[in-house]
């Protein structure tokens, strides 16, 4: 299959006359008069750069250079379309008492950028042999092997991912070129944008193979008696080397070059091999009594997982070309991390059912954890089902030719969690190098006190009661519901709050209650016609809603950590009042800069106004739950009503497919500048700039144009509706006819063409993907070819 | 051998194996840390007693490696290196801010949050005291070492 990607929109940045012009224009924002003549000067040489690109994209200030270069970043790194491919070779067959299945695949994808752009590769293998010793006797064994590679140009520290990157800092990615122009006094060489970091030789690799064994023994002794096992054994082996040579750039000075990032040259190598050892036994029985169904199985499980991380650094590279910790000169600093966790318990399952009607069904795990103190470490995990199939019932048959089925079913059970640290139980000592004290003429390594840890660190408990209804209607409908309240108790949360006179902060402990309740509803219909026409459309759609019911570690309600009766997800912010117009309306309205305040120093006349929701003459943000001061709940990011809609077409060989995917109800508040540009210093898009307030455009949707964070505070005015409708995927395919793929001595062929992601309805800004909603990498859109063949 | 008796060997087999994992009480499930100090690899000589004892030192007596610094922390005027600085106290030198003890203005913290309520490093020396007699040493040893710990703890005391 052959693919190509494309990020699905590109922010449409400002231009270095945009960015110049703002700047200039601010001065008048901030109540000062008139912008310093630099600025100024500027902004000419810009304007006269963009009229004649002859001339030089700098200007000197003394020994100062000034870039005026206008650079669109995303314009100048990312390609149209980046290429992927993926393919896959299955054999199976079988000879004797042993059956085979083989499969070898590849994966690679190729980044968006035109620069040294990121690489992605992948190859698996996977061999199954399954044995029939005897009639009684079975083995399976299964191998599979998982290689990936992917390498990228190393992203300065503090700067972010490159998607993100590139929309910030105008002075360096849009005023100055990547390269020095060739009659400049450095020709040809790399400016500070940060479009540099990504062209030169950096490199960050991680290598990563997997390799997992196992075999499963299964034992007849008597018909409907089984013993089975599995072993099984995963190594994982991960590599990273990181290569940062020695690199000077351009920045405000021909003599004194910027080096920060890219000097001392350095190589980061590390190793992880994590083995992880897997062993279950267990054995079932069903037995059969006349209408009676009965089944039964107990068994054992116990997993060990070891971790040893081992990695070392070192600087100044003798050659770049060939970059190893033997060839460089400089400090080499190094270090490692051995863990360990382990799972072990008893399981068990029962079924039973009369005639298929009644159903009753038990299982359970008795676990215990590594991870938690001794006394505490194991715990029961018990859960139990029952089910009517009511149109089994004899007064059901009149129904029956309509309702073929009719299921109700419900079940109360719990799981347990244990997602912590491993040793989150133990005491542990910190140590200090060196202390800053000195002793006999040195300073001595120290070892620092242990915090705080709960003895009765336990198993997090999730218990679910669920009910529900399946049932079938006309032979084509499916419907099924569920209902479901999960109630998570002794979460494992860091958050409770002490006085400060306990010394230290305080452990993680089992404190709290949440509890979910949500639904699951699909229904799916299917027909075909006599046309030989087939189709197949399911429906989904669920919700859910998480409640803090009770945390024991906020006694005073603060709003900075988990409370009772929190509804998780809700966002807190100021409630909008408008745009400060004049100076009238800010000595008249209350005060917005007080210490507590969303504000700080003076206000100017673009600069957003809240409301007093608490009466008190002055915005300010509380801290409890009790006293919110004038935030409230203005949202929630839980996404709510999740839905989706597959089609799945077909006819004389053709086949389509139509999946739909979204969410009926999402808050976000984007405070990210690359949504914001300069109000919270970042390049900006046309669209806030070009809707921002000025004396003249007294209406605008947003706060002046001008470096101001606080007017970016979570607010309603600002506040995103992130429900979204995706075409996901929308495929088209053609089968041959198995008497036409015979003739060219094929089983079956069938060749496809897909798209992904191609169209959308969402209210976020459209460079933000409303699925992740993260600065760091957009959201991909890709059309792929594909080709299967059987032989 | 008969097939039931092949099965019989290999379901006995089984048996015991799967005892044998879960009777082997608890040290499955028991992974101290591998690659720190925890309670029981610590506390054992008098090496780990003069190490946890050079970490208080800083905590308590303002030393080498401590920034340049003339803020008013209570009770000196400054917060910085008293061994350089502690000449702010004499007459020799004369600090921006000045000594609230040498002054007479000092006054003892009673609000919380207001600097002199945090116990974190009281907190240091009763895990000390907890401690330091789990260590195979002899009792001159421990005692020296005690006596340090009680020194600065007597300190702090006198300065709350």
């Amino acid at each position: 299959m052959f693919q190509w990607n494309r990020p699905s929109a590109i922010p449409d940045l400002l231009g270095s006359e945009e960015i110049q012009r703002a700047v200039v224009n601010s001065y008048a924002l901030t109540g000062q008069n008139e912008a310093p003549q630099t600025a100024i000067a500027l902004l000419d040489s810009i304007v006269a750069y963009k009229n004649d690109p002859a001339r030089n994209p700098y200007y000197m200030i003394g020994s100062q250079i000034q870039w005026v270069a206008d650079v669109n970043p995303y314009e100048l790194a990312v390609r149209d379309w980046s290429p992927s491919q993926k393919h896959n070779l299955n054999v199976s067959g079988g000879a004797g008492k042993t059956t085979y299945y083989a499969s070898l695949g590849y994966f690679g994808q190729e980044g968006m950028y035109r620069f040294n752009t990121d690489k992605f590769k992948r190859y698996n293998f996977m061999l199954n042999t399954s044995t029939t010793v005897t009639d009684w006797f079975k083995v399976d064994l299964k191998t599979n092997y998982n290689r990936s590679i992917y390498t990228e140009p190393v992203n300065p520290s503090g700067k972010g991912g490159w998607w993100r990157a590139l929309s910030q800092e105008p002075g360096r990615n849009v005023f100055m070129p990547l390269r020095t122009p060739t009659n400049a006094p450095v020709p040809n060489a790399y400016t500070d944008n940060v479009l540099s970091f990504m062209d030169y030789n950096s490199s960050d690799k991680n290598d990563e193979d997997i390799m997992l064994i196992t075999a499963s023994p299964t034992i007849t002794p008597l018909k409907n008696w089984n013993i089975k096992a599995d072993f099984s054994y995963r190594s994982q082996n991960i590599r990273n080397k990181t290569v940062v040579p020695y690199q000077e750039r351009i920045g405000g000075s021909w003599t004194a070059l910027v080096t920060d990032y890219t000097s001392p040259s350095y190589v980061y190598k590390d190793v992880t091999a994590i083995n992880h050892f897997v062993t279950n036994i267990y054995t079932d029985y069903t037995l059969k009594l006349n209408d009676h169904n009965i089944y039964g199985l107990v068994g054992y499980n116990q997993e060990l997982n070891k971790n040893d991380f081992l990695w070392s650094n070192k600087t100044e590279l003798i050659n770049a070309e060939t970059p190893t910790i033997g060839l460089a000169s400089g400090q080499l600093t190094g270090s490692d991390q051995e863990r360990e966790w382990s799972v072990k318990g008893v399981f068990y399952r029962f079924t039973y059912d009369y005639k298929g009607k009644y159903l009753l069904g038990s299982n359970g795990r008795y676990d215990g954890s590594s991870r938690f103190a001794t006394s505490t470490r194991f715990k029961m995990f018990p859960t139990f089902s029952a089910g009517w199939r009511i149109s089994e019932e004899k007064f059901f048959s009149g129904l029956k030719t309509v309702v073929n089925d009719l299921k109700f079913r419900g079940s109360y059970g719990s799981l347990g969690n244990q997602n912590v640290g491993t040793d989150m139980w133990l005491r542990l000592y910190g140590t200090t190098t060196q202390v800053d004290y000195i002793f006999d003429g040195v300073r001595p390594v120290g070892i620092t006190p242990p915090g705080l840890i709960d003895p009765f660190l336990t198993w997090e408990t999730a218990t679910t009661f669920d009910l529900g209804v399946d049932a079938t209607l006309f032979k084509r409908l499916n419907l099924s519901f569920s209902w479901y309240d999960r109630k998570t108790t002794d979460i494992l949360v860091d958050g409770a709050k002490y006085p400060a006179t306990l010394g230290t902060s305080s452990p993680v402990t089992n404190s709290g209650v949440l509890d979910t309740k949500g639904f699951d509803f699909q229904a799916s219909y299917r027909n075909a016609t006599s046309g030989g026409f087939t189709y197949d459309i399911t429906g989904t759609l669920s919700n859910y809603n998480t409640k803090v019911e009770s945390f024991s570690g906020n006694p005073n309600m603060l709003l900075s950590t988990l409370y009772n009766g929190q509804v998780v997800g809700d966002i807190w912010g100021y409630e909008t009042y408008g745009i400060f117009q004049n100076d009238e309306e800010i000595q008249n309205a209350p005060i917005h800069n007080s210490s507590r305040g969303p504000h700080s120093g003076l206000i100017f006349p673009g600069d957003v106004r809240f409301n007093d929701l608490d009466g008190n003459d002055s915005i300010s943000a509380g801290t409890t739950v009790t006293n919110p001061g004038d935030l409230k709940v203005i949202g929630n990011s839980t996404p709510k009503y999740a839905f989706s809609l597959n089609t799945f077409l077909s006819w004389k060989g053709f086949d389509c497919n139509v999946f739909f995917q979204g969410i009926g109800k999402r808050d976000v508040y984007i405070s990210d500048n690359l949504y914001w540009g300069a109000i919270n210093g970042g390049i900006g898009t046309r669209e806030v700039y070009s809707d921002s307030w000025t004396p003249d455009n007294t209406d605008a949707i947003y706060p002046a144009y001008k470096n101001r964070a606080s007017n970016v505070t979570t607010q309603t005015r600002f506040l995103q509706n992130a429900a979204y409708l995706r075409l996901k995927n929308f495929s088209l395919g053609y089968t041959l006819s198995p008497a036409l793929a015979k003739k060219i001595a094929m089983q079956k062929l069938r060749v496809s063409a897909s798209a992904y992601n191609i169209f959308q309805i969402s209210s976020v800004p459209k460079y933000f993907d409303p699925e992740v909603l993260s600065a760091n990498y957009p959201m991909l859109k890709s059309v792929a070819i594909g080709i299967q063949a059987t032989f | 051998m008969t097939r039931t008796n092949i099965i019989y060997k290999i379901t006995l087999f089984t048996c015991i194996v799967t005892l044998f994992y879960s009777c082997k009480k608890d040290d499955f499930t028991t992974r101290l840390p591998l690659d720190r100090l925890g309670d029981e690899n610590f506390w054992r000589s008098e090496n780990d007693l003069r190490l946890y004892n050079n970490a208080i030192y800083p905590l308590y007596i303002t030393g080498f490696g401590t920034g340049f610094a003339d803020g008013t922390l209570q009770p000196w005027g400054v917060n910085a290196s008293k061994i350089v600085y502690g000449d702010v106290i004499t007459d020799n030198l004369i600090p921006n801010s000045y000594s609230t003890v040498a002054a007479n203005t000092y006054t003892v913290p009673t609000l919380s949050g207001s600097g002199g309520w945090n116990f974190s490093n009281i907190r240091v020396l009763n895990i000390f005291l907890d401690n330091y007699n789990k260590a195979t040493v002899s009792d001159d040893i421990k005692h020296l070492y005690l006596a340090e710990v009680y020194f600065l703890k007597h300190g702090i005391i006198l300065k709350k």
